[in-house]
């Protein structure tokens, strides 16, 4: 199973992560609220696969990734976001991130970009 | 307000309601607002918006939506406060998909929950413009108060 931290400041996103890869070859290990809570549970948890939110309180996405890569730099981060600025997206894979998936997703959509990163991983 | 910016985010609330589901749903024109507390519904989110855009975008629904959009999207039971974030959500939706069709850059707050007349009537800033939303019989409002 590839272990899944799942970063959102939304519960709802969290929970519908966590039920979208029920029966996967995913498993969610583990979840935080925001930047500074995920990289307190970040090094114990040890994920293969973080989906991360961008628009947070406290600590933002973009700043998240950069803390997470300098802890552990073969993490492979999904940014999973409500945003579309391309420019913010090519930020975002500047600083490390693998892809990008927008809010709303489906089941489909999830797995498929989690398998593209675990594609890459397993290269 | 330009009508641009108005339609932005009205183009930004067509898209988000046509990937969150199947369902059926239709929007009517943007009107300026005239009472703000006779807009709204159980509950509303905002979001604050700087950059080329200054101002806010708040969405309003029942809590029936709300708990419809949660039976579309398979959650279970949900609480209050899961109500309450899902509404952030679909605030946070609608503006990012206005996002990818903006010729200029802006950015979003995390959304917030407003939770009493006041805190909305001073988050407007000037006129207030309405989009009334019906989603699987559900009623909602998009109102956008935003200057460039």
């Amino acid at each position: 199973m590839i272990r899944i931290m799942a970063v959102d400041d939304s519960i709802i996103i969290r929970k519908q992560i966590e039920r979208l890869l029920e029966g996967s070859n995913f498993v969610v290990i583990g979840s935080a609220f925001d930047g500074l809570d995920a990289l307190e549970q970040f090094e114990s948890l040890r994920p293969t696969i973080v989906t991360m939110d961008l628009t947070m309180p406290r600590m933002d996405g973009l700043q998240t990734i950069e803390e997470m890569l300098k802890i552990n730099p073969k993490t492979k981060i999904l940014v999973v976001s409500a945003m579309r600025d391309k420019r913010i997206a090519m930020q975002a894979i500047r600083l490390g991130a693998y892809g990008f998936l927008h809010k709303p997703f489906s089941r489909y959509e999830l797995t498929q970009a989690l398998s593209e990163l675990l594609e890459d991983v397993l290269d | 307000m330009p009508e641009s910016v108005i339609n932005l985010f009205g183009r930004g609330l067509r898209d988000f309601m046509a990937n969150l589901s199947r369902l059926e749903f239709s929007l009517g024109s943007p009107v300026l607002l005239q009472d703000i507390e006779t807009a709204l519904f159980d509950h509303t989110a905002s979001i604050s918006l700087t950059g080329h855009y200054s101002g806010q975008i708040s969405f309003s629904a029942s809590r029936q939506m709300l708990q419809a959009v949660l039976r579309e999207l398979n959650h279970g039971q949900a609480s209050e406060l899961e109500l309450l974030d899902l509404l952030g959500e679909i605030t946070n939706g609608i503006v990012g998909c206005a996002q990818q069709h903006s010729p200029h850059r802006f950015y979003p707050s995390p959304p917030i929950i407003l939770t009493t007349h006041d805190e909305i009537l001073a988050s407007a800033i000037g006129k207030v413009y309405c989009l009334e939303l019906n989603w699987n019989n559900h009623p909602a409002r998009l109102m956008t108060s935003v200057q460039t």
